[in-house]
């Protein structure tokens, strides 16, 4: 995890420069309001529910206690006046605190804490909330969360709002005997393509040179 | 040359015999109109006039006939005087007389041309079944259809209404489909304990088995515009406002949704001049945001709590069951119209009786007309009863009124409503059990009378 | 004149044996139907699924009790097996069985696929004919609900229609998601048709569920019950008068007199132990328990195949950037599917392919990676919506062949909460499996160049896609087969088992619609002879 990395793209994404700077997140009362102050902060949201923070914050705490510490470290740096120009109050965060202020904003995207297993029954994850999960929010328009139906059948054919669909055949829509046929050959793979897909080389540029640029898109 | 003159002589009388098409026509929306075949059906097969479909009333089932032209076992051998009897006096060729179920009340009021229409229609328009059809038989004294004509005397009125045109919009004509062909009284109007319906409460409010059939009048129907109401008659949906679930779904899907747009723009216009507006009439309530940490309480901590109910909450069960396709917040579906209809606002869900509500968890939703295929399946069997209770209370205090509690004592007496009233069929024997037990007090006082006075005379 | 307890006794009330249930009951015959997990209603799953850590986790929202461990429990199956692949199944122990997470593709067979060894020379043949259990397939299909077209080669060459068919599907297909409108326009020219893939989400009210309405939760559980799922008919066989006793284990089957099953032996949590006789019995526990039960037994194995002969379709997965908008997520999990290669001559030397087209909402799959790049704020959310709009995952079903050594049982010293053996799978991919890699890398490198794809997980290992054959064979040869052509155990003539582990070749297409027709089938036989 690159610290500058990180960095750079908090200030990028204007989460940094969009937290009022006001020294309200250092002096919060309890834990508990700081954490949520501190969490709005972190994921730009204003709108974070205060249950679902309290609850993470427990939850944070129960797996590593000295995150309080770590956590009122963090709002002290993030609240700290603007005596430091940002950027040099940005440089000050340390490897630590970046590690914490990831420890706060994965579980609000994702939902949970932890690595969930897809074929084990145990694993270390732990529920957090599903309809808070903020990592449906971008997509929100286009996709439903799972389990939650958007809309009523059928509607998965029109082309996604926002989309320019490229030109298609006029039957593309239809099933059966009307569906559009496929050319009668199967195409030769061309060498560049086959070799990402053997693993031998990871982007399209390296399989280039692997084959000699033998291989070109059609 | 005989056979050339009598069918001289016959061809007039076939030309009278057979009706224009613009008759047939007529009769044919006019049985459409009117929901013929809700009760007239065929349930073993599907025809819509061959009749055996079961009506439960209170006091025992009363089966509908076959009124296709059938000589056997239909109208076949009615002339449009006798049919005009049936519909007018509620009257059998026979001169036997109807339960108001057929509800000849509404349709005495029908104009002379309409129910020439509709004769023509069922004698030449429609195919003759030879459905034998079982009679009703009620428990007596009820099956002694005789005092029926007492009962006429005191409920038939008929009304002089004109019947205006399909074609055009006018609350006349609402009025006149309100009161004859919709007989929209027989559900919406609230019936006296023998069993008609109070005129002075017309279209207040009744029961349909455990539905409650709500109010038509502006005291429900304020925030309603004509052409909402009109769309609501047309699709059955009226996303926000209501959902016609139950009986109504099938009076929408088989008559409403087939009528002209003008004729259901009337009924809209004439409905809306019925009644006053509530005094405070109120927009409905947006609901409190929920905090979702109330329901999403993560994994269940034992064994149990991990495969039932018993544990969950009413926001718990709503969002197990019902946010998958009504919303998290009870908003619906996104799509216009919507697929999913929201509930906050919704008549059922507003509604000061919860039965609509309750039964239509309990059985769902099937109605198929112009718009598609509205389904919703049914919960009765998903859920026990105190879940079920939960459920609902929540759904009604969340997205109803705050206070509008529904108990599971509520739930049980809709879902286990009775078809049959047995306080109303006994009701004639205690009647007539309490009548004489008044004419034995009064022999016996009699005689003791006699007795006293007998013995206070001096020998 | 002997008492017994009820006609038939059937062992696992997933869709098979609760279908077999259900048709008993119809014609009047007594049924116990025995289930080692509890019953879960399908809103308590959605439930348990909203509240869950392990989203993807395909068992996670269902019980998984001590007595009944379903697949994923720890150490419950023992696999060995080759070093660049881990056996790993999975099945669910509840009312309903497993389809109640599965994503409900209903294939048929082709008639190809039944004759293996005559038409290709490898493998088994099936001792009956695609002709034979057409019947069944169309009752089938009419039972569960199935989405179909008749109009489609399902073999995949583009030709006329093809398998036969009796009669059309029960429902129309669904309407064709814009993703797989692009896959069909970007493959088609390059040789690949995209047909529709036949399912059990019903597209219009049907049954008394609703239509299909793109919860894309199919796995693990549909939330509105418009996927067919295996407690549907678990209902209907109880309301019928079935004994559903749930949380039943069953240990032993009992022989008596003239090799006939006398009895099942089934235990309670509480360790209680109950004794039921009926006339005939019904092994409907899936293809791991099923073969695991006969040999505790030690019944119905005179052939020494039971357990054997353990199949799958273990394949390979790719998953991609495309260079433009798919938006997966849109509709149920999964539309369409490539089946150009279901059924060529090169299935002499090796496996065929039918590629499937996954279409779920993969913003959990997405975002972790960017979390882990320590992208946050405008940028995060922007970088989600952009892979979430361009992820692609195309993956195979792979045939494998029956092999003796693939093989379960009962594990030698573990035991469960039930104090019964565990499972011991040791399974490893032949060369007729392993040679279809080169193929499968040919037409991927398509697939990846058509959409100038960037890689994101390249389809180097092996997967499996817990579908469960073989381990009960079917054939006409009571020395190396199991049961015969009618699902009969050759040893007891009043022993039946209602399981994909009776199929004597994998094919590419799922078992269930196959498993759901040959249960009909031969309830249809005990009607008969009870």
């Amino acid at each position: 995890m690159n610290r500058r990395h990180f960095l750079r793209l908090m200030l990028a994404s204007g989460i940094i420069m969009s937290v009022p700077i006001t020294g309200s997140l250092a002096t919060a009362a309890e834990p508990e309001n700081r954490f949520h102050r501190v969490s709005q902060a972190l994921t730009g949201r204003q709108q974070l529910d205060p249950a679902i923070s309290q609850r993470l914050y427990a939850l944070l705490t129960r797996q590593n206690p000295l995150f309080p510490q770590r956590l009122a470290q963090l709002a002290e740096r993030l609240g700290r006046s603007d005596a430091l120009a940002p950027e040099a109050l940005l440089t000050s965060l340390s490897e630590e605190e970046i590690d914490t202020a990831l420890a706060i904003i994965t579980p609000w995207y994702l939902g949970y804490t932890g690595n969930p297993a897809t074929t084990r029954a145990t694993d270390d994850a732990h529920f957090v909330s599903f309809l808070s999960a903020l990592m449906y929010e971008p997509t929100a328009d286009v996709t439903p969360r799972p389990s939650y139906s958007q809309r009523g059948s059928d509607y998965w054919q029109a082309v996604p709002d926002g989309v320019s669909a490229p030109p298609m055949p006029a039957n593309i829509h239809a099933w059966g005997a009307a569906s559009p046929r496929a050319a009668s050959r199967i195409a030769q793979p061309q060498p560049a393509w086959l070799a990402m897909v053997e693993g031998r080389a990871r982007t399209y540029a390296e399989a280039l040179r692997l084959t000699d640029g033998a291989g070109g898109r059609s | 040359m005989r056979i050339t003159a009598s069918l001289l002589i016959l061809l007039p009388a076939l030309a009278l015999a057979q009706p224009d098409s613009a008759t047939l026509k007529r009769g044919e929306y006019l049985a459409i109109a009117g929901d013929c075949s809700a009760c007239h059906r065929n349930p073993d097969n599907g025809h819509p006039f061959s009749g055996g479909y079961r009506i439960s009333s209170p006091l025992g089932d009363i089966i509908a006939t076959n009124i296709t032209p059938s000589r056997v076992n239909g109208i076949g051998n009615y002339s449009l005087a006798d049919f005009r009897r049936v519909m007018r006096e509620g009257r059998r060729r026979d001169g036997s007389y109807l339960y108001p179920a057929m509800p000849y009340t509404a349709f005495a009021s029908l104009t002379d041309e309409d129910i020439a229409a509709l004769y023509a229609w069922f004698m030449t328009g429609v195919p003759a079944e030879d459905h034998q059809v079982p009679a009703t038989q009620l428990p007596f004294p009820f099956s002694w259809r005789a005092m029926m004509a007492l009962w006429n005397g005191l409920f038939l009125s008929p009304q002089p209404l004109a019947s205006g045109s399909a074609e055009a919009i006018g609350d006349a004509r609402g009025e006149y489909l309100v009161k004859t062909l919709g007989h929209c009284g027989s559900c919406h109007t609230p019936r006296n304990v023998l069993m008609a319906e109070k005129s002075a409460s017309f279209l207040r409010g009744g029961a349909v088995g455990s539905w409650q059939a709500p109010d038509l009048t502006q005291a429900r129907l304020y925030a309603w515009s004509e052409s909402e109401l009109a769309t609501y008659l047309k699709t059955g949906s009226l996303p926000g406002k209501a959902i016609a679930a139950g009986e109504m779904a099938t009076v929408v899907e088989n008559s409403f949704s087939r009528l002209t747009d003008s004729d259901r723009r009337s009924v809209a216009r004439y409905l809306l001049t019925l009644g006053h507006a509530p005094a405070d009439a109120h927009a409905a309530p947006t609901p409190p945001p929920r905090a979702i940490a109330a329901f999403e309480t993560g994994p269940s901590a034992t064994l149990r709590g991990a495969i039932g109910g018993e544990q969950m909450s009413g926001a718990q069960l709503y969002n197990a069951a019902c946010a998958s396709c009504h919303g998290a917040q009870g908003e619906g579906s996104r799509d216009a119209p919507q697929t999913f209809p929201r509930l906050t606002g919704t008549s059922a869900v507003l509604n000061a009786d919860p039965a609509n509500l309750i039964m239509t968890v309990a059985e769902g939703v099937d109605r198929t007309t112009v718009s598609g295929h509205a389904f919703m399946p049914a919960f009765s069997s998903q859920m026990s009863s105190a879940e079920l209770a939960r459920l609902l209370d929540y759904v009604s205090t969340q997205f109803g009124a705050a206070g509008r509690h529904i108990t599971e004592e509520q739930v049980n007496h809709t879902l286990r409503h009775p078809r049959h009233s047995l306080w109303l069929q006994r009701a004639p024997w205690a009647g007539a059990g309490l009548l004489a037990l008044l004419i034995c007090l009064g022999v016996w006082r009699y005689r003791s009378h006699k007795r006293s006075h007998h013995e206070s005379t001096p020998l | 004149m002997t008492h017994y307890d009820a006609d038939v006794v059937i062992i696992g009330s997933g869709a098979l044996g609760a279908n077999a249930a259900y048709q008993l009951a119809k014609a009047g015959k007594s049924v116990i139907m025995l289930e080692a997990g509890p019953y879960i209603p399908r809103w308590k799953v959605v439930d348990n699924y909203r509240n869950s850590a392990s989203k993807r986790n395909w068992c996670a929202p269902y019980p998984n009790l001590p007595w009944a461990p379903n697949s994923y429990s720890d150490g419950y199956i023992e696999a060995q097996g080759d070093d660049d692949f881990n056996y790993v199944t999975s099945f669910l122990k509840v009312a309903g069985g497993s389809t109640r997470h599965w994503a409900s593709a209903c294939w048929r067979l082709l008639p190809n696929d039944f004759k293996l060894k005559s038409v290709y020379g490898v493998g088994r043949d099936w001792p009956i004919a695609y002709d034979d259990l057409e019947p069944w397939y169309l009752r089938a299909e009419r039972e569960v609900g199935v989405v179909g077209t008749a109009e489609e080669d399902q073999s995949g060459q583009g030709r006329d229609a093809w398998p036969p068919r009796s009669a059309p599907y029960p429902l129309p297909p669904e309407a064709k998601p814009y993703m797989v409108q692009r896959m069909q326009a970007k493959l088609g020219p390059l040789g690949y048709q995209v047909i529709h893939e036949p399912h059990a989400r019903v597209s219009r009210p049907y049954d008394g569920r609703p239509a299909c309405a793109g919860n894309n939760n199919c796995e693990p559980v549909c939330p509105i019950g418009a996927m067919y799922s295996g407690d549907m008919h678990v209902d209907k066989a109880v309301a019928l008068g079935v004994d559903l006793r749930t949380e039943s284990v069953a240990w032993k089957l009992e022989k008596g007199p003239k090799n006939r099953i006398v009895a099942v032996h089934y235990r309670k949590p509480d360790g209680r132990d109950v004794r039921l006789s009926a006339k005939a019995f019904v092994v409907a526990a899936h293809g791991l328990e099923s073969p695991k039960l006969l040999l505790m037994s030690d019944v119905a194995n005179s052939s020494d195949q039971v357990g054997r002969n353990l199949m799958d379709h273990t394949g390979l997965s790719m998953t991609f950037l495309a260079d433009e908008p798919l938006w997966t997520g849109r509709g149920s999990v999964q539309h369409g599917s490539i089946a150009t290669r279901r059924d060529e001559p090169s299935r002499a030397q090796h496996s065929a392919i039918r590629y499937a087209l996954r279409n779920l909402v993969p913003n959990s799959d997405v975002t972790p990676a960017l979390l882990r790049q320590g992208l946050v704020g405008r940028e995060l959310d922007a970088a989600i919506r952009d892979r979430a709009s361009r992820i692609m995952n195309i993956s195979t079903m792979s045939e494998t062949l029956p092999s003796p050594t693939n093989r379960v049982t009962p594990h030698p010293t573990r035991r469960d909460g039930a104090g019964l053996p565990t499972l011991l799978v040791n399974y490893q991919l032949d060369s007729y499996v392993r040679g279809m890699r080169p193929q499968a890398y040919r037409d991927f490198a398509n697939f990846l160049m058509a959409f100038n794809g960037e890689m994101v997980e390249a389809p180097t290992g092996w997967r499996n896609q817990y579908h469960i054959m073989g381990t009960t064979i079917m054939g006409d040869d009571p020395r190396d087969s199991v049961v015969d052509a009618h699902c009969r155990s050759w040893d007891h003539a009043n022993l039946f088992i209602a399981s994909t582990g009776v199929m004597p070749t994998s094919a590419t297409v799922n078992p269930t619609l196959t498993g759901i027709a040959l249960a009909l089938r031969l309830a249809d036989t005990l009607i008969r002879e009870l």
